[in-house]
């Protein structure tokens, strides 16, 4: 697939200026990149949250947003404040939902546009309906730490099955702060 | 890394005074020099049979050619150990009372006298000969007058007093002793010369073995009277290797006859040993050289590729933003214009290289568009009207030239003003101002967005489905959709929503601020679709179809539980989902094409897992279907696969259930169960 850590690091910084139309300040706190079982690292995610399942050539992997990244990029989309709170019930809303589908639609192009080409397979958003690997199966998680312009924390997150990135990258950077 | 050199330099210089150290000691104690000798100093006996080898070497060259021919030669010489020494007694001095008769005798010679002038005399006569330097083997060695000489006090006793004289005296007589050797040269006794010969040489020219041997022996000087001995045979030689031995012999007479003092080659060898670590430190220090060199260069060549490449995406940036900022333009004249008219009315600041006035960057902007779209110049034109055009151009006059790092900035100060609207938010008046003068519309109550967002479709939507949908959606989207609706409408909605929401909703209504209006439009576009879609009435059908898919997701142990809850509730319906239901157990009832094709699409692993607790026609079925090679998979997985739990198993013939439904809304397979899904 071709994946290494300079992709990430691109794709944040591409998302950043891509959000900076809503007048959101995106900046990246830190990419830490793990490798777990994939029973572990569900159990560190949040149980209701955006999931894209997608595809590239033979492999399947997943996108993740936080949902309050979502939420304050919805509200912001519509010309409301930056202090928004993501949804209290465990479904989200048609608009959250909405606008997680244009961020999926950005990554699919960001791919295209760094020759790397993905399909979207799914949306989820339900972290045990992802079905993607066993759960004693080791996988790959690359979290971006982001940081929005007032003071709110939120990660994107890619999960890779076990060896799609280069051993070069599976390095920590900028700890738990 | 520092220390770990400092350590290697200090334990290399330390061997090398240690080496020379040594090699000082050898050379001193003469181990070096007897050692080089014995490789540069030739014998007589290696003499001989270097001549010998020579002269045969010579001839059977001409005769047989350069390695068809292998010569060893024995000389055995005389031992150098047969020498003679002979002492010479000469008396200095003798204190004579009587007439003596003295008789002493050496080796070979005696003395004889009467008197004293007679002692005297013949002492005169045994005077030292003259000197010999020269020591050639064979001849006389001859002590030197400077050799100290032996004095010795020698009281001869009389053995026969009848032979020497009636008298018997005592007397001193003092002698000078003189020690002659003789040295026999040193003789060769033997000659052993062993001639082989390629015996396919000696066929092919037809030699005579008798004559070749007499012409030998005379070549190599074999004297059959001294013993000496010609031996000639020949043998088949290996055509691999020959002449090595022959050019070993060449090399080491040559070598020898050089004649070498063993100092000077000790000292070549040390030059040369020098030399070469000399050339190696160059050359470790040059490739060292050459190694930064490259390294400094790599890094060089790195930085100008990273600005290269920083430099065309900036340009792709920059050609990107060209492009968006005259499609805007392209789509929204009226609104440029007005944006432009805004620009215009604003004060000129004091004009630096860092900020340009207004006036200036309207103008670099409308040279730009003209250079690209003439047309939209007039566009633009037309819209501001013809006395802010002239206004404007008369700054044009005088207009020079404009860097490329100025027009960049300029565009880019209205990508951001017109595309991206970063300097609309925040500001609702000015916004408002611009927005008023795109449209061209003086009366505010007139300014109609609608036009711009589409939400023309909320028109054509009840209240109440509307009210269901903000009630579940985000307050913001409420807020937002409201800002387009009519007052009383806004009102007949509020007023049936939950308070505390309808408060939210109120309250965002009043820092609505400027949204983005292309994903705005996306929405809009979204929210039509969604809200303005028939709705379609489910019947009991599509409700026992649904349910029966929610089923088909659950465990095997909660799906029974639920079942066997709502067979005590309605028996009929339980059975009808039976049937809707697709589980793993109804891979049999799938035609072997169509459980291909799911096999296909499933993953190896997963098929193995499923597998795990499969008994029976199915298990069979599934084998019947897959590879040999797969089937080996699956079995070796079953294998390994003790441990895993059943959950892991019921997951993964879930995964393979999905699959299978999948395919089948697709309509790649049919389920023969419940018919085409």
């Amino acid at each position: 697939m071709h994946l290494d850590l300079d992709f990430f690091k691109s794709l944040t910084l591409n998302l950043s200026e891509h959000l900076a139309s809503l007048n959101l300040r995106l900046t990246v706190q830190g990419i830490q990149i793990q490798e777990r079982s994939y029973a572990a690292l569900i159990a560190t995610m949040p149980e209701y949250s955006h999931f894209a399942v997608l595809q590239s050539e033979d492999t399947m992997w997943a996108f993740h947003a936080g949902a309050r990244l979502v939420a304050v990029c919805t509200d912001r989309m519509m010309g409301g404040p930056v202090e928004s709170a993501p949804s209290e019930s465990q479904q989200f809303t048609f608009s959250e939902q909405f606008f997680f589908k244009l961020l999926v639609e950005w990554v699919l192009q960001f791919g295209e546009h760094k020759k790397r080409n993905f399909t979207l397979q799914r949306i989820e958003h339900f972290s045990r309906s992802l079905h993607l690997f066993f759960h004693n199966e080791s996988v790959q998680c690359v979290t971006i730490k982001l940081k929005l312009n007032p003071n709110l924390a939120t990660t994107l997150q890619f999960i890779f099955p076990e060896g799609t990135l280069p051993k070069s990258t599976r390095i920590k950077e900028l700890p738990d702060d | 890394m520092k220390w770990s050199k400092i350590f290697a330099v200090t334990a290399g210089l330390l061997a090398i005074f240690v080496l020379a150290g040594f090699g000082g000691w050898l050379y001193q104690s003469g181990t070096i020099t007897q050692w080089v000798s014995q490789w540069t100093t030739p014998t007589e006996a290696e003499k001989v049979e270097s001549q010998v080898r020579q002269a045969t070497g010579a001839v059977l060259d001409r005769i047989v050619g350069n390695g068809k021919y292998f010569v060893t030669v024995k000389a055995t010489m005389s031992d150098r150990s047969e020498e003679s020494e002979k002492v010479t007694l000469t008396p200095v001095s003798v204190t004579l009372n009587e007439v003596v008769n003295t008789k002493v005798q050496s080796e070979k010679e005696s003395i004889d006298y009467k008197t004293l002038d007679e002692l005297k005399a013949k002492q005169e006569a045994k005077k030292p000969k003259p000197k010999v330097q020269d020591s050639l083997p064979g001849f006389p060695v001859v002590i030197p007058e400077d050799t100290p000489r032996e004095e010795q006090i020698v009281t001869p006793t009389i053995r026969n007093p009848a032979l020497f004289g009636q008298t018997t005296q005592k007397h001193d007589v003092v002698y000078n002793a003189q020690r002659t050797k003789n040295v026999i040269p040193i003789t060769l006794k033997k000659i052993t010369v062993h001639v082989v010969i390629d015996e396919r040489k000696m066929k092919l020219l037809k030699l005579d073995r008798t004559q070749l041997s007499a012409v030998l022996a005379e070549v190599s000087g074999i004297n059959e009277e001294r013993g000496d001995e010609l031996i000639l045979s020949s043998y088949k030689f290996s055509d691999a290797i020959f002449g090595l031995d022959q050019i070993y012999w060449e090399s080491k007479d040559k070598l020898k006859k050089l004649n070498i003092p063993p100092e000077y080659l000790v000292g070549g060898i040390l030059g040369v040993w020098l030399l070469i670590a000399l050339v190696m430190l160059v050359w470790v220090y040059r490739r060292k050289k050459i190694a930064r060199q490259a390294l400094e260069l790599q890094t060089l060549l790195d930085v100008e590729r990273k600005n290269e490449r920083e430099e065309l995406d900036r340009e792709r940036q920059f050609q990107a933003l060209c492009r968006a900022l005259i499609d805007f333009v392209e789509r929204n004249p009226g609104f440029t214009a007005s944006v432009i008219s805004e620009m215009m009315s604003i004060a000129p600041a004091e004009e630096t290289n860092a900020s340009l006035p207004p006036l200036k960057k309207v103008l670099i902007f409308i040279l730009f568009l003209e250079a690209e779209r003439p047309e939209l110049v007039q566009q633009i034109l037309t819209e501001m009207g013809e006395s802010l055009s002239k206004s404007l151009f008369q700054g044009a006059n005088k207009f020079m030239k404009v860097d490329s790092g100025v027009l960049r900035a300029v565009l880019e100060e209205f990508y951001r003003l017109l595309v991206k609207k970063q300097y609309l938010i925040g500001g609702p008046t000015i916004s408002q101002k611009i927005l008023k003068t795109t449209f061209g519309v003086d009366e505010e109550s007139s300014f109609d967005v609608t036009a711009e967002f589409s939400f023309q479709f909320l028109e054509k939507l009840s209240d109440e489905r509307l009210l269901s949908f903000l009630s579940q959606d985000r307050p913001q989207l409420a807020a937002l959709i409201f800002s387009f609706l009519d007052e009383n409408r806004v009102v007949s909605i509020l007023s049936h929503m939950d308070v505390d929401r309808a408060v939210n909703v109120s309250r965002l209504m009043l820092t609505l601020d400027v949204p983005n209006y292309f994903w705005v439009q996306k929405l809009s576009s979204a929210l039509e679709m969604k809200l303005l879609a028939p709705e379609v009435s489910i019947d009991e059908t599509e409700k026992l179809l649904k349910i029966s898919r929610v089923l088909e997701k659950l465990s095997t142990e909660l799906r029974e539980k639920l079942m066997a809850f709502l067979s005590n509730v309605d028996p009929g319906l339980v059975q009808k989902m039976r049937t809707l239901i697709f589980t793993f157990e109804d891979f049999f009832t799938l035609s072997d094409d169509h459980l291909k094709a799911v096999l296909y699409e499933a993953d190896i692993r997963h098929i193995g897992t499923a597998m795990l607790n499969c008994q029976g026609p199915l298990r069979d079925k599934i084998l019947s279907n897959l590879s040999e090679r797969m089937q080996q998979v699956v079995i070796e997985t079953e294998k390994l696969s003790v441990s895993i739990r059943p959950s892991e198993i019921e997951r993964a013939q879930y995964e393979l259930v999905r699959i299978a439904r999948q395919l089948a809304d697709d309509e790649k397979i049919v389920f023969q169960k419940e018919g085409p899904a």
